[in-house]
């Protein structure tokens, strides 16, 4: 994706523009058997900053590509032709947590590094999406299972690996972020990480090559 | 899972079930086709046609299709006729009223058998003729409830038990019949059901019956023995042993191999390795509730929005069980980078 050209802008309500929208939204087609796959057609661009369409401030983008968002400000996907949103995402809250209440019997489970990120977030995919990208509602998603989120510690490395089995187990599944966001839908919940660093940037980041990122801890 | 690969082919039947969960009626045998609707617990469905693990009916002038294992016998039905006695020379009348015509006179003490009531009037009948009674001369029949009649075609057994060849213990056992046995229902006398077994036909103590059959659960990852999430079916087995699944892959997230998920593939050579975990009955439910919860993965969900979906499997041995498979959305997002274990076995991932 790094080699899609791409522009990006905020919007007054923070969100994104993409020239050519949907990054990262899922297809499952029968064509495409078991492998998850942007949607043909929908590219997305290089991570040269673009500017706010109104003010023209400038869009701040990391080496890893993941745009910089303020803590709790919310990001995603516009259409920059109809500056139609189709995809939105939030931290809106970021906990570091030694333990967490077992979501299977009475008992609390530690971390297997050095905390628990306990990370709230919104997300929504607007029910357009499918004439957007042409394809059927059924088939488009976004993943928000913790594995589509990496952290960028303080000296700039990136971790992937932040799942354990015991971020896993953690709090009910009532409170806990789904594993998907449908067309239509408007979801939040918790998403439960495992990490080594107490401060750094946490990003939503599904395809591993530019998403968003907000700060955590420090 | 294609029903190919589960060796299960199409039988026209004419059954009734009852739903024992809110049950997703689809348009096709899958998880993955559009749900038409939910159909509440515990509605009796007529089923028409079973292909596989599926079950096809109608629901509010809808047909479709849903899973089999959601589904129960349905019991047997109520008896239309109520045995009453009359407390008086009671009259038979035409209608339901004191100014019909009288047909003629019941006895006091007669047995009769009541098919129908309409306000204080009961329908019944006598030397041949039809007409209706005054209920408040009529009593309950003392000691004799209507005969239970099961509908039940099938039992399963819950216990290593005896089939014996009558309905006390002091009969001669024929022979024990393993756990989890599906044995053919036949008739039920004082606490003891006449079924025909592996061992013959003869009599089995009913609290050593159920019927639904009670699944092993087949697990590939952490849920092994030894392994971090084996706690939450530590001391709830009566029997664990290794089997394999043919017609699915086995995947890891790169750099988080903790994780695992199986998913079907149509390639029948690929298979994964399962330990299959035979619940105790008495720890059944409470065993899969925990599974199900850990594994976030709830019935009345929609199943392709899920980590995991508890499906029936069959094993290379065509024993049956439950498995946590990846459900789809999930998989196909998290194999496009996943490592395939080519072992099939979570124990030599590397």
């Amino acid at each position: 994706m790094k080699n899609h050209s791409r522009k990006i802008s905020p919007l007054n309500s923070g969100l994104l523009v993409l020239a050519i929208a949907a990054v990262g939204v899922g297809v499952a087609t029968a064509a495409s058997g078991n492998i998850w796959q942007s949607p043909s057609g929908l590219d997305v661009g290089t991570p040269a900053a673009g500017t706010h369409p109104m003010t023209g401030a400038e869009v701040k983008v990391d080496r890893f590509d993941n745009v910089e968002k303020a803590a709790g400000e919310i990001a995603g996907l516009v259409d920059e032709s109809t500056e139609k949103t189709y995809f939105t995402i939030q931290v809106t809250h970021a906990e570091l947590a030694d333990r967490c209440d077992a979501r299977v019997g009475a008992g609390q489970l530690r971390p297997t590094r050095t905390k628990f990120l306990i990370l709230d977030v919104k997300a929504s995919l607007a029910s357009s999406v499918s004439e957007k990208v042409g394809e059927k509602t059924g088939d488009l998603y976004m993943p928000l299972v913790a594995e589509a989120f990496s952290i960028t510690t303080g000296s700039g490395e990136v971790r992937k690996n932040l799942t354990s089995e015991t971020a896993w187990g953690c709090l009910d599944d009532s409170a806990l972020l789904p594993a998907v966001v449908n067309p239509g839908q408007s979801v939040r919940g918790k998403v439960v990480l495992d990490v080594a660093d107490v401060s750094g940037k946490v990003a939503y980041d599904p395809e591993g090559n530019g998403g968003w990122s907000w700060p955590y801890g420090g | 899972m294609t029903l190919a690969a589960l060796g299960i082919g199409a039988t026209t039947v004419k059954l009734t079930k009852v739903t024992t969960n809110n049950l997703n009626l689809r348009s096709g045998r899958s998880t993955s086709s559009a749900v038409i609707l939910t159909i509440p617990q515990n509605t009796k469905l007529s089923i028409t046609e079973v292909i596989g693990d599926w079950s096809k009916t109608t629901h509010k002038n809808k047909s479709g299709w849903v899973s089999s294992a959601y589904l129960k016998n349905a019991p047997a039905t109520t008896p239309t006729a109520v045995k009453k006695i009359t407390t008086n020379n009671l009259n038979l009348r035409q209608a339901n009223c004191t100014s019909s015509k009288i047909l003629l006179s019941i006895p006091k003490g007669t047995t009769i058998s009541v098919t129908s009531t309409s306000g204080t009037w009961s329908k019944t009948s006598y030397k041949s003729r039809s007409g209706w009674v005054a209920s408040a001369y009529l009593k309950n029949v003392t000691g004799s409830k209507p005969p239970t009649k099961p509908s039940l075609s099938y039992r399963w057994t819950t216990a290593n038990v005896n089939v014996r060849k009558g309905n006390r213990t002091h009969y001669a056992s024929l022979g024990v019949v393993p756990f989890n046995e599906r044995v053919t229902y036949i008739s039920s006398s004082s606490g003891w059901s006449k079924v025909k077994t592996t061992k013959g036909t003869g009599w089995i103590s009913s609290k050593y019956l159920k019927t639904n059959e009670q699944y092993a659960v087949s697990v590939y990852g952490t849920l092994r023995k030894g392994q971090s999430a084996y706690h939450l079916l530590r001391g709830r087995t009566v029997k664990e042993s290794t089997t394999k699944l043919s017609a699915f892959n086995m995947y890891l997230k790169p750099n988080q191999t903790w994780w695992s998920f199986i998913v079907p593939t149509t390639t029948k050579s690929r298979t994964v390795v399962v330990e299959r975990m035979d619940i105790k009955p008495e720890s059944y439910k409470s065993a899969l509730a925990s599974l199900d919860k850990w594994e976030r993965y709830d019935a009345n969900k929609p199943l392709a929005d899920q980590n995991y979906n508890r499906k029936i499997v069959t094993d290379i041995n065509g024993r049956k069980s439950w498995a946590y498979l990846g459900g789809s959305k999930i998989s196909k997002y998290l194999t496009q980078n996943g490592i395939r274990v080519n072992s099939g076995d979570y124990l030599k991932r590397y």
